[in-house]
């Protein structure tokens, strides 16, 4: 494939074009930066600098001679384009937010809702522990969820992968099929019902059950079984579902080759399993896992209806607190996105780290 | 001094519709080197995977030092352990290193301890010359050293037989010389072997006795100077003919 450098810069290009066409447009009340009393000279000037680029690179694409010269200068040129828009962003985005943040130190009611940057900023300081309260809680969820339905996966998955054989005895081949489909129910129902719906049946019918069953007085067991006790156990069983295929799929792919060779050496059906095939197969189901997991950090916020004071609910919280409805909201989203990306980025991490110590040396075969 | 490790008789086997072996008799003597020569699809492979129970018969009798394989209550895992087999595609356990490899079978199922084990796997790991290796993943080994490893992990349980499913086959060209001298070796050790292959060669330098098999039948067996300059059946004839003019 031909690599096209110049699309970068005509994206920065077209980023300059964008912001001097904002600044040109824009009375902005910002008096922070200097530059800002520069204002209509800075934007005159990344317009022009922006369309000359542009225009430059437009002649190099069409031309059919490679001038190198010119190339030298549009060097110079997406260096300058690069500094307009990095003041650019501080002009708009990092100085107003600054700002934002000093103003509202001394402040002791929200502000007004066309102070859109400064009302963010209240809500976020003044409600920073509670936010942070429900980013633990998230992560807590996830985290553990995860966990603990990789453990019950891999539970499932064994009685998945059951398969009656031609040499098994009917009572043998019967309990096969039986804990297989078994199994094979669970992952349907979990993975086939919103994880919203399992959560209120699971809070709210789990306590009654028991209480009526073995005649333990409802509010024992709600001391026990609390809003994140019963968010645990949804998530739980909820990922175990989807953890289930992902390492039935995982073992499958596994080369049949491998037991063949541990049956051969006298291992049992088992030994062979746990010694050789799983060890494998969660290898391989790592990114999945992990998958899971990010899944799960965003999945958790739908446990607000059963009152868990996970990140969502803190958001609502907010909403109640400062009569302000998408401002908590895009403040959560932020951390989410922070969440959900800082994890990805550390679990790529983490599978090139374990990829890399298999594939230390090519094998010539 | 010819004492029958192994007995055949009548094996039937199918897959599907397709008969792939048809009334199979044969006889494996302790110390004797047999090697089943063939085309593919002959079913040397099966009756091969069907003397340790990968496969299941469908009909006949395996007897191993007397005991009946296809016997229910007989116990599979125990004996495996003495019929040991090496793989066309290596089949090293890949979550594990070399040396583990060779190990884990070892305590698992023999219930060895760790050390003695340890002693045993480094043992045989330097008789086939992969004691230098210890501690390397399969995934970074050559061809030929995964075979070479593979043998030793079968040595290391001490099996009084050892099945060879075609374990050159995969092999670069330059890597088949190191595997068949190891394999050369332990048969003048006097091991057991039974070796499906499709170098010639090696049947003929090596083994006591070669079998021809074709459609799932025992065409014809001998030792390997009759069946390579004389043979008496004509589909030998041109199966030779064919794969010795290659």
């Amino acid at each position: 494939m031909r690599r096209f450098p110049h699309i970068t810069y005509y994206l920065i290009g077209l980023g300059v074009l964008l912001f001097g066409l904002i600044s040109l447009f824009n009375n902005a009340s910002y008096q922070i930066s200097i530059i800002t009393r520069l204002n209509p000279a800075f934007s005159v000037i990344s317009l022009i600098v922006a369309i000359v680029t542009l225009g430059l690179f437009t002649y190099q694409l069409l031309a059919k001679k490679h001038c190198s010269q010119l190339d030298k200068i549009l060097k110079y040129l997406k260096w300058v384009m690069l500094s307009i828009i990095l003041i650019s962003l501080l002009e708009y985005l990092v100085f107003p937010i600054i700002r934002a943040f000093i103003e509202i130190k001394d402040l002791n009611a929200i502000p007004p809702k066309s102070e859109f940057l400064q009302s963010i900023a209240y809500i976020i300081t003044r409600f920073a522990k509670d936010l942070l309260k429900g980013v633990l809680i998230t992560i807590e969820l996830s985290l553990v969820g995860t966990l603990a339905g990789l453990l019950l996966a891999m539970l499932l998955v064994s009685l998945r992968i059951l398969k009656p054989q031609k040499h098994d005895s009917e009572i043998a081949a019967f309990l096969k099929t039986f804990f297989n489909k078994v199994s094979a129910l669970y992952v349907n129902i979990f993975r086939g019902t919103p994880m919203m719906v399992q959560a209120v049946i699971i809070y709210y019918l789990v306590p009654v059950l028991i209480s009526s069953s073995w005649g333990i007085p409802q509010d024992q067991i709600d001391r026990l079984f609390t809003h994140l006790v019963a968010g645990f156990i949804v998530v739980s069983l909820n990922t175990a579902a989807y953890l289930t295929e992902v390492l039935r799929g995982a073992i499958e792919s596994i080369d049949k080759g491998q037991m063949e060779a541990a049956r051969s050496l006298g291992l049992s059906y088992r030994q062979a399993m746990l010694k050789i095939i799983f060890p494998q197969a969660i290898k391989n189901a790592l990114p999945s896992i992990g998958n899971e997991f990010i899944i799960n950090i965003k999945d958790t916020s739908v446990l607000n209806v059963i009152g868990v004071a996970e990140l969502f609910f803190v958001g609502q919280d907010a909403k109640m607190r400062f009569f302000r409805t998408y401002e908590p909201f895009i403040i959560v989203a932020l951390i989410y996105l922070v969440l959900t990306l800082t994890c990805s980025r550390l679990l790529a991490l983490l599978e090139r780290k374990m990829n890399l110590e298999v594939r230390a040396l090519p094998s010539s075969n | 001094m010819k004492h029958p490790i192994l007995t055949v008789e009548h094996l039937s086997k199918s897959f599907g519709n397709e008969q792939v072996l048809k009334d199979i008799n044969l006889t494996v003597n302790e110390g004797e080197v047999l090697c089943i020569i063939g085309s593919s699809g002959s079913g040397k492979s099966t009756l091969l995977r069907c003397l340790n129970l990968l496969e299941i018969p469908d009909g006949g009798n395996i007897t191993f030092n007397g005991v009946s394989l296809t016997n229910h209550k007989v116990k599979l895992n125990e004996l495996r352990t003495k019929i040991g087999m090496v793989f066309q595609s290596f089949n090293l356990f890949n979550n594990l290193n070399v040396l583990d490899n060779v190990i884990l079978a070892q305590t698992t199922v023999l219930k060895r301890t760790k050390e003695e084990a340890k002693q045993i796997a480094i043992a045989n790991l330097k008789k086939v010359g992969m004691d230098e290796f210890l501690q390397r993943s399969p995934q970074t080994l050559s061809g030929g050293q995964k075979q070479r490893v593979a043998i030793a992990r079968a040595l290391a349980m001490n099996p009084q037989i050892i099945l060879f499913d075609e374990p050159t086959s995969a092999l670069d060209p330059e890597m088949v010389g190191e595997v068949l001298q190891v394999m050369q070796d332990l048969a003048k050790e006097g091991m057991t072997m039974m070796v499906v292959t499709h170098e010639m060669a090696f049947a003929k330098d090596v083994a006591i006795r070669v079998i021809f098999m074709d459609e799932g039948r025992i065409v014809e067996e001998g030792r390997p100077e009759v069946i390579f300059s004389s043979p008496k059946e004509a589909r030998t004839k041109e199966f030779l003919k064919r794969i010795l003019s290659v």
